[in-house]
């Protein structure tokens, strides 16, 4: 028993290992004082975060980005989460076809979907503004928040529900005393992977902003035509140290600390 | 505790709500813009130099507003915004200049309209007909040999073969089919054969390019990071990237012409077809095509003017470039880039035929 | 069987977004196959018959075979790592690569994995190899790179799942005598079965998708379908060919994961929380 977890112990902090290897180099990288990413850098410098964080430019996209993954994120979490409700609840005629369509947007490969996202756009007259990018992220991201939700729903008892119900509880009350706090691992899943997935996107984006309106990877994408400065490096780890204080700060407030594994018993 | 539970229900209410309204808000908030130049310019260096060389000292000089915006790639923002043009001028390669003219997205340049091309020399022209231009030129780079100096000499890279040599066997780097298209291949048929129409050639050559490579590039930044590292030690490559490297104060990268010559990368400005407020993207244009943008465009990106009036600082492009301006003009070989645009997409796809069979 | 009109109400959003992307599909498929002349399927027939790119097909299948086979043999111990370690901060480490542009993340493979990286040097340095190996611009690249970013894909589907096991099933089964590998193929596995069909799924349909990390860490020879498609739309606007192509991936990906959506079918059938 004890080596086994043992193994198990070391294939994870090896997975780890491998999966932060090439982060934690671009990390130090991105305190070169150089305009070109040297590895290890000849002497540390936060020139390329004093410029990041200096440039309204660099600002303005993260701001953008930031408000863009936010509302795709809820949007996206909120209708597929209604629709789960009725698909793992439910038998209808077309129910196949229709968890067939939701996970359209993956079956698509990403250029022939920003093809399509551009044709809709422009139909719409959405192209280069907020709401059009809301309209498009939202439909790219909904195959990931869908089957999380999904596989969260179809564990959960229903004998949970169909008890509170026959002791009496009103409908919205069983929902939210019962039904919510089982599935809130597989929620914030959800909405963690559109806001990621929506923060990251680009090879869609590229053709759907406009002029007045940019997002964080496209800018990064436009700035690295000519040459990767460790700018690029420095954004870069930023974001993660804000979304690790965003996700610590959140999870405090509003009581998602221990959002894996809590049926687990141990 | 059931304040708290209420508090943060309502809190998740209007967070949704907010979420859900927000985008509608700041769709009817934006307008079109208009009552300014907006140009498609290539972030990073390209940008920058076109903002501080062309475009504020035109404001200042016109009134008129110009902003750039920095997009991947200005073919893509031209085309996928064809259907309602936002820009009013943007920056490109001849040969897509001309494919963006034949796809009806841009309008084609009357000559007459603009006087200072008088001072063009008449083969720089990329002319559709006696009086039209499918876009104004404004300087030029050229496709050198570029090369990492701790890991290769100048003398072993005298000739454009050193990169099929097997000295530097996965030790060079090369463009994509993509892009082979529009400078290896025609470069490379011209320096066998004479004639760049032998494409045949350039084929041969830039697939044995490719077999002794390293990899196969796919972004400027990539082949930048290649180079500085010695990964791939040179490479058929755009002479600019060297020019910011040296202005950065990095060294270990440099340029030459090999004796056979270099490809001239020539670029112009266009006007996109039915683009806001035309008659100040003509301004815009006219201004660009005087000497003074272009001589001060000059050291940003070592972007060299095609106005013959133009006063360049010969020592400079000596230090950055190894040449002088007329040395380079001398050495640089300038194809029909007609025949190159209209021959591209079937040379990539025999490019991919020959190249990219997988292991 | 019909759907009440509170459940109609429900779908909603989610069948307007499908509707919202149809419009754009129709839009795509008229762009690709309506050209001058009416309906034309020369441009289906122009990629079949060019045979880098039917090679350029098959290698990009070989591939999402490859990485999906690989994310889900890593990122099963390692769901199981994360939900025994009862800390969310690890689970956000896993996502941490989805926030570094892509780049600047290749960057950081080159200095480990590029001819003159780390391991080389040090495999160097030990005097095991006294030329630098192959770890990336090729096959080996690609494969690091594409399973790199999709792990945290392929564990988070199989984390939302396991960590719902109830442990008294596994605990039952054990004080009755059951060994560990009978409880890991006769309970945990089953019941952790929709969580590993979604990540072979997901992973098998991203890597299929793929665009810029095989461009970077592979050559040339690396090339996928996705790629392709992209330079064609992006750099060279041929849209037919682009679109001929993107309609055959999606639908060769379609019946390559059909397996799996059938595989998904039947377990959820064993598994007790569905009626109708």
């Amino acid at each position: 028993m004890r080596t086994r977890s043992l193994v198990l112990s070391l294939f994870g902090y090896a997975a780890l290992v491998f999966i932060l290897a090439p982060i934690v180099i671009v990390v130090i990288a991105s305190f070169s004082p150089a305009r070109y990413m040297e590895f290890p850098p000849p002497s540390l410098s936060l020139r390329w975060y004093r410029e990041v964080l200096g440039s309204s430019d660099w600002l303005g996209a993260f701001g953008s980005s930031i408000v863009l993954a936010f509302c795709v994120a809820t949007a996206t979490t909120a209708a597929c989460f209604l629709a789960a409700l009725v698909t793992t609840r439910r038998r209808f005629v077309g129910k196949s076809l229709l968890e067939m369509l939701v996970q359209a947007p993956l079956l698509l490969p990403n250029a022939a979907l920003a093809m399509a996202l551009l044709a809709l756009l422009v139909q719409i007259k959405g192209r280069g503004t907020l709401g059009g990018l809301w309209i498009a992220h939202c439909i790219l991201v909904m195959p990931f928040v869908y089957r999380p939700l999904v596989n969260g729903l179809r564990q959960f008892d229903l004998g949970l529900e169909e008890a509170a119900m026959t002791l009496g509880s009103p409908p919205l009350r069983t929902f939210r005393l019962i039904t919510l706090p089982a599935i809130k691992p597989s929620l914030i899943t959800a909405f963690a992977f559109s806001f990621i997935i929506s923060f990251d996107e680009v090879t869609a984006s590229v053709f759907l902003v406009g002029v007045n309106y940019t997002t964080l990877p496209v800018k990064i994408l436009s700035d690295i035509q000519s040459d990767a400065t460790p700018a690029i490096a420095a954004v870069s780890t930023l974001l993660m140290l804000l979304t690790m204080t965003f996700v610590t700060i959140v999870s405090r407030m509003v009581g998602i600390g221990r959002v894996i594994g809590s049926r687990s018993g141990h | 505790m059931r304040g708290f539970e209420l508090s943060r229900r309502r809190f998740a209410g209007l967070a949704a709500t907010s979420a859900l309204a927000m985008p509608y808000v700041s769709t009817t908030a934006l307008g079109a813009a208009s009552g300014e130049i907006i140009m498609a310019n290539f972030g990073g260096g390209p940008a920058a130099s076109f903002r501080n060389a062309y475009g504020l000292p035109f404001q200042e000089e016109t009134g008129i507003k110009f902003r750039v915006i920095e997009v991947p790639s200005t073919e893509t923002a031209l085309i996928s915004s064809a259907s309602a043009p936002q820009y009013n001028s943007s920056y490109h390669s001849f040969a897509g200049a001309m494919r963006l003219y034949k796809m009806g997205i841009t309008e084609a340049i009357a000559i007459d309209d603009y006087p200072e091309l008088a001072d063009i020399p008449e083969k720089f022209l990329p002319k559709i007909d006696d009086k039209h231009l499918v876009g104004l030129p404004v300087h030029f780079g050229f496709y050198g040999m570029c090369y990492n100096r701790d890991f290769a000499k100048a003398e072993e890279l005298k000739s454009w073969n050193a990169l099929i040599s097997p000295k530097f066997k996965q030790r060079v780097s090369a463009t994509r089919p993509t892009f082979a298209s529009l400078y290896d291949v025609p470069w490379y048929s011209y320096m066998l054969t004479g004639d760049q129409k032998k494409l045949d050639a350039g084929i041969a050559q830039y697939r044995k390019v490719i077999a002794n490579s390293v990899t196969a590039y796919t972004s400027m930044a990539q082949n930048n990071q290649l180079l500085e590292r010695g990964e791939a030690v040179a490479s058929a490559y755009y002479a600019s990237t060297v020019w910011t490297k040296k202005r950065e104060g990095i060294n270990n990268v440099d340029v030459l012409i090999p004796e056979e010559g270099a490809l001239m990368l020539p670029y112009v400005l266009v006007i996109p077809k039915n683009c806001p407020w035309p008659e100040a993207a003509r301004k815009f244009l006219a201004y660009a095509s005087t000497p003074a943008p272009a001589e001060r465009a000059l050291e940003g990106t070592g972007s060299l003017p095609f106005n013959t009036k133009a006063k360049v600082d010969d020592a400079m492009i000596k230090a950055r470039f190894n040449y002088t301006l007329p040395d380079l003009v001398k050495q640089l070989y300038s194809p029909d880039w007609a025949f190159v645009e209209a021959t591209r997409l079937d040379l990539i796809k025999r490019l991919e035929a020959e190249v990219l069979m997988p292991q | 069987m019909r759907l009440s009109r509170a459940a109609f109400l429900l779908l909603l959003p989610v069948l307007g977004m499908i509707l919202s992307l149809g419009t754009g599909v129709f839009a795509l498929i008229e762009q690709s196959f309506v050209g001058a002349d009416g309906l034309s399927l020369k441009a289906f027939q122009a990629f079949v018959s060019r045979r880098e790119a039917m090679s350029v097909f098959l290698y990009t299948h070989q591939m999402a075979l490859l990485v999906s086979a690989i994310c889900v043999v890593v990122s099963f111990p390692l769901a199981v790592f994360l939900v025994r370690k009862q800390n969310q901060a690890y689970v956000l480490l896993i996502m941490m690569p989805l926030l570094v542009s892509i780049v600047v993340r290749t960057y950081g493979w080159m200095v480990i994995l590029g001819p003159r990286g780390l391991i080389n040097a040090a495999l160097m340095g030990a005097g095991i190899t006294t030329a630098p190996i192959r770890l990336m611009f090729n096959t080996t690249g690609v494969v690091i790179g594409l399973v790199h970013i999709y792990i945290p894909f392929a564990t988070l589907s199989i984390l939302t799942v396991y960590s719902k096991i109830d442990r008294s099933l596994v605990d039952g089964a054990a004080a009755l005598g059951a060994g560990p590998w009978r409880v890991f193929s006769r309970i945990i596995l089953p019941l952790a079965m929709p969580g590993v069909i979604a990540a072979a799924s997901i992973v098998y349909l991203l890597t299929i998708g793929a665009v810029v990390t095989p461009l970077l860490l592979g050559s040339i020879q690396q090339m996928m379908l996705g790629s392709m498609i992209y330079d064609q739309m992006l750099v060279t606007f041929d849209f037919p060919s682009a679109g001929s192509a993107a309609i055959i991936l999606t639908l060769s990906a379609a019946l390559a994961i059909l397996p799996l959506q059938l595989a998904d079918r039947w377990v959820t059938r064993k598994l007790p929380a569905e009626r109708s």
